[in-house]
């Protein structure tokens, strides 16, 4: 049997075999009425990504109650096992009481510091990513920074904030700081982990989307969203624009949005954190003309995939729910685009036929 | 008795638009003409300034097929259909987004007419990105296919304000949008077929113009920060409500320490309204002596694009080469 474009279901099969593939001899495909995994059963790119909010906690009269403040807040989240946890940002100084300088607080960008050390415990303890921002200092100049630690407690990479505000540049008389942070570079990089690309961004960084559409053009699977102010319908923007997944933590609130634009989780007024399962074996494409290939997927493939229509945004996500799929081949096999590809091959047609 | 018009604010203007839900399926051109004509009616005691018809309205959905060249109507003297519209616009002293295909220069477009209050054509606004299947001839329309507008989408002056219009799958690419922002709209009105939920929501913000949607699933009113002011539903396919062109979009940081004394001098004269999760505010002016322009010069508030645009010269002039 044959689809559309002529990939026969025995080729199909084989393909997404070969993507599990790995040398597992006598792995087979289950067919489309076996079990589906057991709902406790974690899929190869699933992961939990969790966030604390600074809420309740400001002002803190010193940077040694807000850290253990948020330690705390975090060991909240540390029966979830996440995978990731994001922390507010500058959690350590911004408002606290404590008469601070930049040169005082601020920490390498390579090895831990002070505080960078502590949270860098807590990540090597429950073997997850934190997402730290604080001050950093590289070659004589400051950065409002977020650092990304690893498992083991290591800095696996940094991300200095691009757009900071006047006021942080050039601080006025009344500031406690001493000198001002210089705006990170426009060009900087996602950072692999063990689960995926990821990248950061900080506060007013939401009032530009270069940084965002940067972070999304180098793979950026999930955005990591450290900030003094929640950002709001902004981040359902971001996350829907660049089809990939937000998580922030703010001084207001914490959130997990979908790809799809819709928020997954947030934190409330008796929890101040927000966590989610989130699949990164998922992509975004536009409800028209996909939802003529809905009815064929769901019979074929049942819970198998996570198929899901959002009206609001106008977006069907896609996700396998076994881990012998690939949505990727789910996608070659129904003929059905991303919306980077869908508007990519659009334009070529518009392009051909306008005066 | 005050007609509503004496009592609105200078530049309040009153927007109108319907949908075509639950007329479609249809059999005839002629009847769904009729349904939409029905349909506006309950518009006219609002006094609009202005309706938004849904995408191709006449042809949409409908069983009747016909083929391009026997639909298609002229981008300067009203045809069949538009002069069944420019009637309305006349007769209710309003201005009609009328979305029809039109023929120029041998080529079919999928078009927005803009009709003004004395029922003359004011413009046209060719949909820049249809998609593949109207497009590649003979696909979706009989007797050949639609030709993509040219990318720079024109604003066009009205009585009211500055408007533009986009249509459809014209939602999906940001830079027209921008463009006309960029141009000076106001308002951006938006016939389509798909309602384009959150997209438009997006739009609206992110360009700080009001959007007006009439479409083949509803029809929406939105505010510049992306509120639904008014939207259409089972008991009511239409929806009509004012905006108010005298109000700005700014950054709540740093300037919400002034907020209280403008309101202290003002007092209900002026509006804020803040979105505390952005950091967003509005400012509107209630009295017709106000302007909000003359607010952010007293008290030395930049516009949200003018705060951005120093923040951004900033940012560079500080940054590492």
């Amino acid at each position: 049997m044959k689809n559309k474009q002529g990939v026969s279901r025995r080729n199909f099969i084989r393909q997404t075999s070969l993507g599990l593939g790995a040398g597992i001899v006598g792995v087979s495909i289950p067919s489309c009425k076996a079990d589906i995994p057991a709902e406790n059963k974690k899929l190869p790119r699933d992961i939990c990504v969790a966030s604390v909010d600074l809420k309740g906690l400001w002002p803190d009269t010193t940077r040694e109650s807000r850290i253990k403040n948020i330690l705390a807040r975090m060991k909240d989240v540390a029966g979830l096992q996440p995978d990731i946890i994001c922390l507010p940002e500058l959690f350590d100084t911004i408002w606290v009481n404590e008469q601070i300088t930049l040169s005082e607080v601020a920490e390498d960008e390579d090895v831990p510091g002070p505080v960078t050390s502590r949270i860098a415990e807590f990540a090597n303890k429950y073997s997850c990513y934190v997402v730290c921002p604080v001050y950093t200092k590289k070659e004589g100049h400051f950065y409002n920074s977020s650092l990304l630690i690893d498992r083991k407690g290591s800095i696996a990479g940094v991300y200095n904030k691009i757009h900071p505000v006047k006021s942080e540049i050039i601080p006025e008389s009344s500031s406690k700081y001493d000198c001002g942070i210089l705006p990170g570079a426009l060009d900087q990089p996602v950072i692999e982990t063990d689960f995926g690309k990821v990248g950061m961004q900080i506060c007013y960084d939401a009032n530009w989307s270069d940084g965002w559409d940067s972070l999304k053009k180098k793979g950026a699977e999930i955005i990591l969203f450290s900030s003094a102010f929640p950002g709001g319908r902004m981040l359902n923007y971001y996350a829907w624009r660049n089809n990939c997944y937000i998580i922030s933590s703010t001084g207001g609130d914490a959130r997990v949005v979908d790809m799809s634009g819709n928020d997954l989780d947030s934190s409330s007024t008796f929890v101040r954190f927000a966590w989610a399962n989130i699949n990164l074996e998922k992509v975004n494409a536009d409800t028209w003309p996909t939802n003529d290939r809905i009815p064929e997927m769901f019979n074929k493939y049942g819970k198998r995939l996570g198929i899901k229509v959002y009206d609001n945004t106008g977006v069907i996500t896609i996700e396998s729910r076994d881990s012998g799929i690939k949505v990727r081949n789910i996608l070659k096999e129904f003929d059905i685009q991303t919306i980077d590809e869908n508007i990519k091959a659009s334009e070529v047609v518009q392009d051909k036929y306008r005066l | 008795m005050r007609t509503i018009k004496e009592n609105r604010l200078p530049r309040e203007v009153w927007v109108a638009a319907i949908s075509l839900k639950g007329l479609w399926p249809e059999q005839t051109i002629e009847k769904r003409i009729k349904d939409v004509l029905a349909r506006m009616e309950s518009l006219y005691a609002f006094e609009p300034d202005i309706i938004c018809l849904p995408e191709t309205f006449q042809i949409s959905w409908v069983n009747e097929i016909r083929t391009l060249e026997e639909i298609a109507e002229d981008e300067t003297t009203p045809g069949p259909v538009t002069s069944r519209i420019a009637e309305v616009a006349k007769r209710q002293n309003c201005y009609i987004i009328c979305p029809v295909v039109t023929k120029k220069a041998g080529h079919y477009y999928n078009s927005s007419i803009l009709i003004n209050r004395q029922g003359k054509i004011e413009g046209v606004y060719h949909k820049i990105h249809p998609t593949d299947t109207e497009i590649i001839p003979e696909t979706y329309y009989k007797g050949g296919g639609m030709t993509p507008g040219v990318l720079k989408p024109p604003v066009f002056k009205t009585d009211f304000g500055t408007i533009g219009m986009q249509i459809c799958m014209d939602a999906s690419w940001f830079r027209n949008w921008r463009s006309l922002k960029e141009d000076g709209a106001e308002i951006v009105f938006f016939p389509s077929q798909g309602p384009f939920g959150d997209t438009l929501v997006h739009h609206a913000w992110l360009n700080h113009f009001y959007i007006v949607s009439g479409t083949g699933e509803d029809a929406r009113i939105i505010d510049i920060t992306g509120d639904i002011i008014a939207s259409d539903g089972e008991f009511a396919r239409w929806v009509c409500a004012p905006v108010n062109l005298e109000k700005v979009f700014l950054e709540i940081w740093p300037q919400v320490h002034r907020f209280d004394d403008i309101q202290k001098k003002y007092g209900r004269k002026i509006r804020f309204k803040i979105y505390h999760p952005e950091n967003w505010a509005t400012l509107e002016s209630l009295d017709p002596d106000i302007k909000v322009k003359d607010i952010l010069e007293e008290f030395e508030l930049p516009t949200w694009d003018g705060q951005i645009k120093e923040a951004t010269e900033i940012q560079d002039k500080y940054r590492l080469k």
